[in-house]
């Protein structure tokens, strides 16, 4: 079975393996984007429950969190792959795409990332 | 379009051009089609190409009809009559066009390269006769954008002033135009000619076919172009543009569309954008304007305003303030 990359919207570490594989209108840069900071928000929302260990008194608000953040991550991932298969983006095994909110550039970011994104994954 | 990858070359992206995938290049039925109509009716036909060498059946097409082509810079060596459309993050790459002072060219300036367009426009002096800048990512134009434009064009009107004195004859657009016009000259986009998908369909412009947008209608061998643009796309129907005098200005209404969900409501940063160029215009007129064949041109007049919406609200107070007295706002 075909693996899918993972898709990281980051910044390109200096010296790594990437290339331009292609580009998405602005409007549906700021659907990913809008995403992409919920995600984040909703990630920092988790950790700030956890953290103050307020999960006794708000279990059922951490559960409505942790539903929109599959959501999120559901949507966010339906995304790149519609994105991928419309635009027809090259994909190499154990690579990821990552888009540049400010060009609307989307990179694939190759193997000399591996070991990043299985420790990524780890997390 | 002759494909789905085809360059764009204006305020607009299409990710497909920017795509390693094979293109869908359009159905050779349907540009025998189009090439006959634009022959049996005198339409001039634009054909726009992208990055990949057209099938040599569809070529020969083409070369039945008069036409004219805008190309991505890679291709511009295969095809050296046409209008390449040169993008401002590809800078490294300008030094690969050739020398031509009778071309037209197309710059799409990106807002990020703003700061960068002086600089760009030195880069390609003595490879165009016409230079035709578009800025990409107006709609995320701030203050401090305008100011920097403003003071690139600055510099470019330095430039060309020296060029002018050393007998060149060069346009550009954003400078040039409005000295020459006597009215308005927009794009006209769906008023005056709409854009065939490489499926057949018909759209304002390609702008709309990748902003997902409905098309308007479809090419049909036997009837043409079976077409039906929303009305207000037309400039009698513009409100606010017809008050105005930024003659040059594209008024585009995909960015109208998309800033104001309004066809014929420009947004505020098109319009200051234009009244940027404009009043560079005037200025370059102004120190230009004892000299051939600038002194025959028509002074421009200095303003009180920088957007014709000002002007709707000098001329207009009672429409705002029966809005600032309406209970529902």
């Amino acid at each position: 079975m075909k693996k899918t990359p993972s898709r990281k919207p980051t910044q390109k570490p200096k010296g790594a393996a990437s290339r331009a594989v292609g580009r998405v209108t602005p409007k549906e840069r700021d659907e990913i984007q809008a995403l992409f900071e919920r995600k984040n928000g909703l990630t920092e929302l988790v950790q700030m429950l956890q953290q103050n260990g307020g999960l006794d008194n708000n279990a059922a608000l951490y559960e409505k969190v942790v539903a929109d953040l599959g959501r999120t991550s559901v949507r966010s991932q339906a995304w790149w792959s519609e994105k991928a298969k419309a635009y027809g983006w090259k994909v190499v095994a154990g690579g990821h795409w990552t888009i540049n909110f400010e060009t609307c550039e989307i990179r694939l970011d190759g193997k000399a990332y591996r070991h990043e994104i299985q420790s990524a994954q780890a997390d | 379009m002759l494909e789905s990858g085809a360059v764009p070359f204006c305020h607009y992206e299409n990710p497909h051009f920017h795509s390693g995938a094979a293109p869908r290049w359009i159905d050779e039925r349907l540009l025998r089609g189009i090439v006959r109509f634009a022959e049996e009716n005198a339409v001039a036909a634009t054909f726009l190409f992208g990055r990949h060498r057209l099938p040599a059946k569809l070529a020969r097409l083409l070369d039945s009809v008069s036409h004219t082509k805008i190309v991505p810079l890679d291709m511009c060596e295969i095809h050296p009559d046409a209008i390449p459309v040169l993008f401002s993050e590809d800078a490294a790459l300008f030094g690969a066009l050739k020398p031509n002072p009778a071309r037209n060219l197309i710059l799409r300036l990106a807002r990020s390269d703003l700061s960068r367009c002086a600089e760009l426009f030195d880069a390609l002096v003595g490879k165009f006769g016409r230079l035709s800048v578009h800025l990409f990512g107006i709609e995320e134009c701030d203050d401090d954008d305008l100011a920097r434009y403003a003071d690139e064009l600055e510099k470019i009107s330095k430039t060309l002033k020296k060029l002018y004195a050393a007998g060149q004859k060069i346009e550009v657009n954003v400078l040039t135009d409005r000295m020459m016009l006597k009215r308005m000259r927009n794009c006209d986009a769906g008023a005056k000619h709409v854009t065939v998908a490489p499926d057949g369909k018909l759209y304002v412009c390609p702008a709309f076919l990748y902003d997902g947008e409905s098309a308007i209608g479809a090419f049909d061998g036997k009837i043409g172009f079976a077409v039906k643009p929303p009305s207000t796309v037309v400039f009698s129907r513009a409100p606010i543009c017809t008050r105005c005098d930024a003659w040059h200005c594209k008024r585009c209404v995909w960015l109208n569309r998309k800033l104001t969900l309004e066809y014929n409501i420009p947004s505020q940063q098109q319009c200051l954008i234009a009244h940027i160029e404009r009043e560079a215009s005037r200025r370059l007129l102004k120190e230009l304007g004892q000299t051939e064949p600038f002194l025959r041109m028509p002074r421009i007049a200095e303003l009180n305003y920088r957007d014709p919406m000002e002007l709707v609200e000098m001329q207009m107070p009672e429409l705002l303030h029966s809005a600032a007295d309406d209970p529902m706002l």
